[in-house]
Formats: C-alpha cells, sequence, structure tokens
C-alpha cells in the first residue's frame, strides 16, 4: 500500500484505536478480553458476507489477498468499540437512555464510515446505505452485549455499577 | 458463493462435501463434548477463532498457501469455514483433553499428534482435492502454527479461570 490519504487515515485509526485501550477500567481486563473475541466472531462471518454480495467494498485496505474485507474495522475498531459499549453501558438506567446510548455508537460509526465513503478509497458503497450500518451495528453490539450477560452470568440491572 | 475450478463438476464436489462435514463435525463435537461448560467451550472456542483468523491470512498474504475452492470465493482467499469452526473446535478438544498432569512425554506426544493430524490432512486435501494448494514449506509452518496457537490458548485458559493446571508441582514448604 503506498503512503497517501487512505493509508495515513488508515495509520491513525490503528494507532488512536490501540491507545484506547488504556480506557478500559483497572480488573476488568477479562470481561474486555471476552467482548472483543465475541465481537470478532460476528463481525468475521457478517463482514465476509455484505462483501460476497458485493454490497459493500474495501478497495484501500492493508492485506490486499489475504481478505476483501476491512482488517481494521472487522477485527479491530468494531471489537474495541464494543468493549467501551458494552463496559459502560448505562443498564440501571431509563430505556430511552439506554436507546439513545445505543443510537449514539450507531451513529458513531456512520458519520466517520459516510465521510470516508465520500473522500476516500477506504470503503465504497453499493448497494449498501448508511442506514444499514446504523442498523447492523446497533443490533450487533446488543447482540455481543446479550452474549457477554450470559457468559459472565450478571442480571442486566447490575451492570454498568461498577 | 461456490467458487468452482473444476468444469463441468456436479454440485456435490468431494470439496463441498468437506466443508459441510466440517460443519457438522465441529458443531456435533461441540454439542457432545461434556468435560467443559457451556461458558468455557464459547470462550475457548472464540479464543481459538482469535489464532484462526490473523494466522490464517497471514499465511495466504505471504503466498505459502492458497485455498483454490473455497465457500466465500469472492470475499477472502482463506477457507471460511475450516478457520472459523473446524480448527477452533479442534482446538476446543485440545485443551478439553489435554493431559496436564502426565508427564512430559506424553504431553509432547499429544501436541505431537495434534500438529501431525493437521499436516495429514492438508497433505490429503491437496492430494486428492482442490481445497489447498500450498508451497513445500507450508506443513512446517502449520505445524508451529498449530502448536503456538493451541498451547497458548491452553494457558490462556488457565489464566482466565485462575486455575494451575499447567503450573509445575510447587515444593510444599
Amino acid at each position: 500500500m503506498k503512503l497517501n490519504l487512505n493509508s495515513i487515515i488508515l495509520c491513525g485509526v490503528y494507532a488512536v484505536t490501540l491507545l484506547s485501550l488504556l480506557w478500559i477500567p483497572r480488573g476488568r481486563g477479562r470481561e474486555a478480553q471476552f467482548i472483543f473475541l465475541c465481537q470478532g466472531m460476528m463481525t468475521w462471518i457478517l463482514g465476509l458476507l455484505a462483501v460476497e454480495f458485493g454490497w459493500i467494498a474495501y478497495p484501500a485496505r492493508e492485506l490486499q489477498k489475504a481478505t476483501h474485507t476491512s482488517f481494521a474495522f472487522e477485527f479491530l475498531v468494531f471489537p474495541v468499540l464494543s468493549i467501551f459499549f458494552t463496559l459502560f453501558y448505562p443498564a440501571n438506567k431509563s430505556l430511552l437512555l439506554k436507546g439513545v446510548y445505543t443510537l449514539a455508537f450507531g451513529v458513531g460509526v456512520c458519520i466517520p464510515e459516510v465521510i470516508l465513503e465520500t473522500y476516500t478509497e477506504l470503503v465504497k458503497y453499493n448497494q449498501w446505505r448508511w442506514y444499514w450500518t446504523l442498523f447492523s451495528v446497533m443490533v450487533t453490539l446488543q447482540l455481543c452485549r446479550g452474549i457477554y450477560l450470559w457468559f459472565f452470568r450478571v442480571s442486566p440491572a447490575r451492570i454498568g455499577e461498577g | 458463493m461456490w467458487h468452482l475450478t473444476r468444469k463441468g463438476a456436479g454440485l456435490l464436489t468431494v470439496e463441498r462435501i468437506i466443508i459441510i462435514l466440517a460443519w457438522i463435525i465441529s458443531l456435533v463435537g461441540l454439542l457432545v463434548l461434556k468435560r467443559l461448560s457451556w461458558r468455557e467451550k464459547f470462550l475457548l472456542f472464540i479464543a481459538v477463532q482469535f489464532f484462526t483468523w490473523s494466522l490464517g491470512m497471514i499465511n495466504v498474504e505471504l503466498g505459502v498457501i492458497q485455498y483454490p475452492v473455497r465457500d466465500f470465493s469472492v470475499a477472502t482467499s482463506v477457507n471460511f469455514s475450516f478457520h472459523y469452526v473446524l480448527f477452533p473446535a479442534i482446538g476446543v478438544y485440545f485443551v478439553a483433553y489435554y493431559p496436564a498432569g502426565r508427564r512430559l512425554i506424553s504431553r509432547l506426544l499429544y501436541n505431537f499428534s495434534f500438529a501431525a493430524g493437521f499436516v495429514i490432512g492438508y497433505v490429503l486435501c491437496r492430494k486428492y482435492t482442490e481445497l489447498v494448494d500450498f508451497k513445500p514449506i507450508y506443513p512446517l509452518v502449520l505445524a508451529l502454527n498449530v502448536w503456538i496457537g493451541f498451547n497458548s490458548v491452553n494457558h490462556y485458559y488457565d489464566w482466565f479461570y485462575g486455575k494451575r493446571r499447567l503450573r509445575k508441582e510447587e515444593v510444599a514448604p
């Protein structure tokens, strides 16, 4: 990959994502790792499906041969985002606040993606639309949180207190 | 979705049968495994996946192996089913039956038989199917990957649950 706008942005994304790991609260490393691995399991297959059907493409990417999906987004950025989504989820707040919280994460992925779609080669929509991103991000975040609740045997109300 | 290199091949090629069998064997294998709880199995499964997706992609990117006939023929050059379910399921079994309390020789033999199993499987697939094609160095790379990946997950499991299976016997005071 040549040094251009795409690769500079990609390097920045890696740096920011790795640095953000420092924000994981102490003593919650196991939970964070579980969420990371669990979300990776889901984005792996969903990302492949979206590319296989030609809905979305990632022309500028790290691994040219091995995969046509975005390695950075699917195996790093989104799993890390899921960690923060789940660890800081406002479980004992009102349903409205939970909805706004989830929506905020969806919008938080959507807006940068639409900007990157317009100005760079990092991601290109074919039949894909921004609201598909919004929807799939919100659903997978909640799904991952559901598995997290099952795995750590926590009643939903107690999460977020720690 | 299915990529066919053989002209005039029927719907059920040997490659497809192997991929479908990989799914069935893996899922049934996980279902019947009673030594570990579902939570433990799930954790081990996704922990092995971490190694299979990263190592699988790196090997293909480096060009030591190709998967000419595969499931997601457009989206990835790696065989998805093998790395997503089959290898993780084998990894779960590796940890479940690991002879932690036994002598060094049996632990080495246990490790060796898993690595050898992978290499034999790949060699047979290359000889009789179009699922894989690899360079002569690949069996060595594969054996190392299996060794490192499975043992890392084995230790990770101990760490995650605070177990002391793999620790050396501590001398009593």
